[in-house]
């Protein structure tokens, strides 16, 4: 029993207790005064916003703008180089061997090389490797040949399906 | 709850509150820790300013003060950490403990004297024992935290602060009785 009221005693909450100097609350609130300001981390959404606006901006109107304007040939040849002008996505003018073309025309032009290309039996292959010597003739991917290839690659799928066995073999 | 939010929206006055309902109580702690009031004091400095750092990342919906008394048991772990490397063990530093608080005046002088002595004595018992039993002694007694929150205090599972506690308290009582027989023995 004595050891137990001993033991209430050691245990009482004034043992583990003191007062803190008066000094230390003021020296904290001083410390605490010089820092800066304990804000709520926020996520900066609108930071986000902004800049995802401005990365877009960027990215599909002045980037194509400043350099979309390649040499590209259009049917094989190798010696015909098309220039793309500086003009609206929707349907730029480019220069193809002297003459004037818009995307469309261009389009054609490819078209009629992919569409014999796909009946002689390549399909997709064929397209790839079309575009990649697009490419390589060029120096480097350009909008009017991803455009180009993107929309006669549509194009030339959906005519696969009509086309005798050779192209059927190609999955398309 | 309402003053955290308070020195969360950016009102850096709202922490003297803060600083109000816990500058004893951690202030205490580390005087139990350190055995130094200066350098408790020092510390306490620096819990706070660390508390009002990390405040920003705190939830308020959990409760401030194991939050707080976590950091005052990392700060105090460094100091002493520190200190070793200089040489200065915490268990050669001379037990620095506090002027105690008045007692009850209702009491005659002999039972303040005799209430003095005592708390002094238990005092200087429970600064004798290990960190960690010194730590889970005065957040469960000394503070009133549950062995949930003393868990967080210490990084610990519950099941480890019981068996601390219970270490601690087999420790205090055998020091306790073993300086009495010591004192009751006759000298020479």
């Amino acid at each position: 029993m004595d050891g137990e009221r001993e033991m209430n005693n050691l245990l009482d909450r004034e043992n583990f207790r003191s007062e803190a100097p008066d000094s230390l609350k003021a020296d904290i609130m001083r410390s605490v005064r010089a820092e800066k300001p304990a804000r709520e981390f926020r996520l900066p959404v609108f930071h986000l916003a902004a800049a995802a606006a401005v990365f877009l901006v960027c990215a599909f109107v002045l980037y194509p703008r400043l350099v979309g304007n390649p040499a590209t040939p259009v049917n094989g040849s190798g010696a015909e180089m098309v220039r793309e002008n500086n003009t609206p996505q929707d349907n730029p003018v480019v220069e193809a061997g002297g003459e004037t073309l818009n995307i469309d025309e261009l389009k054609d032009k490819v078209s009629e090389k992919f569409n014999w290309l796909v009946y002689e039996g390549g399909g997709k292959e064929t397209l790839k490797q079309e575009k990649e010597r697009l490419v390589r003739f060029s120096g480097k991917m350009t909008t009017g040949i991803t455009t180009a290839v993107a929309e006669v690659g549509s194009t030339t799928r959906t005519l696969a399906g009509k086309l005798p066995a050779p192209v059927s073999t190609t999955g398309e | 709850m309402e003053v955290i939010l308070r020195v969360k929206s950016g009102d850096g006055e709202a922490f003297s509150l803060l600083v109000d309902a816990y500058a004893d109580r951690i202030f205490g702690y580390l005087n139990l820790m350190v055995k130094n009031r200066s350098d408790a004091e020092e510390i306490s400095q620096e819990v706070f300013i660390k508390a009002y750092r990390g405040l920003c990342k705190f939830r308020a919906d959990c409760p401030f003060a194991p939050w707080l008394f976590r950091i005052a048991r990392n700060e105090a772990i460094n100091f002493s950490r520190r200190h070793k490397r200089q040489g200065l063990l915490a268990a050669d530093r001379n037990p620095d403990l506090p002027p105690l608080e008045p007692v009850d005046v209702s009491d005659g002088p002999l039972e303040q004297m005799l209430d003095r002595e005592r708390r002094k004595e238990a005092r200087r018992l429970i600064a004798a024992l290990d960190e960690k039993y010194r730590t889970v002694l005065t957040l469960r007694y000394g503070e009133g935290l549950s062995y949930r929150e003393i868990a967080g205090v210490i990084g610990a599972p519950e099941g480890t602060v019981k068996t601390l506690l219970h270490r601690a308290k087999a420790k205090l009582r055998r020091t306790a009785t073993s300086e009495l027989t010591v004192e009751a023995a006759p000298a020479g």
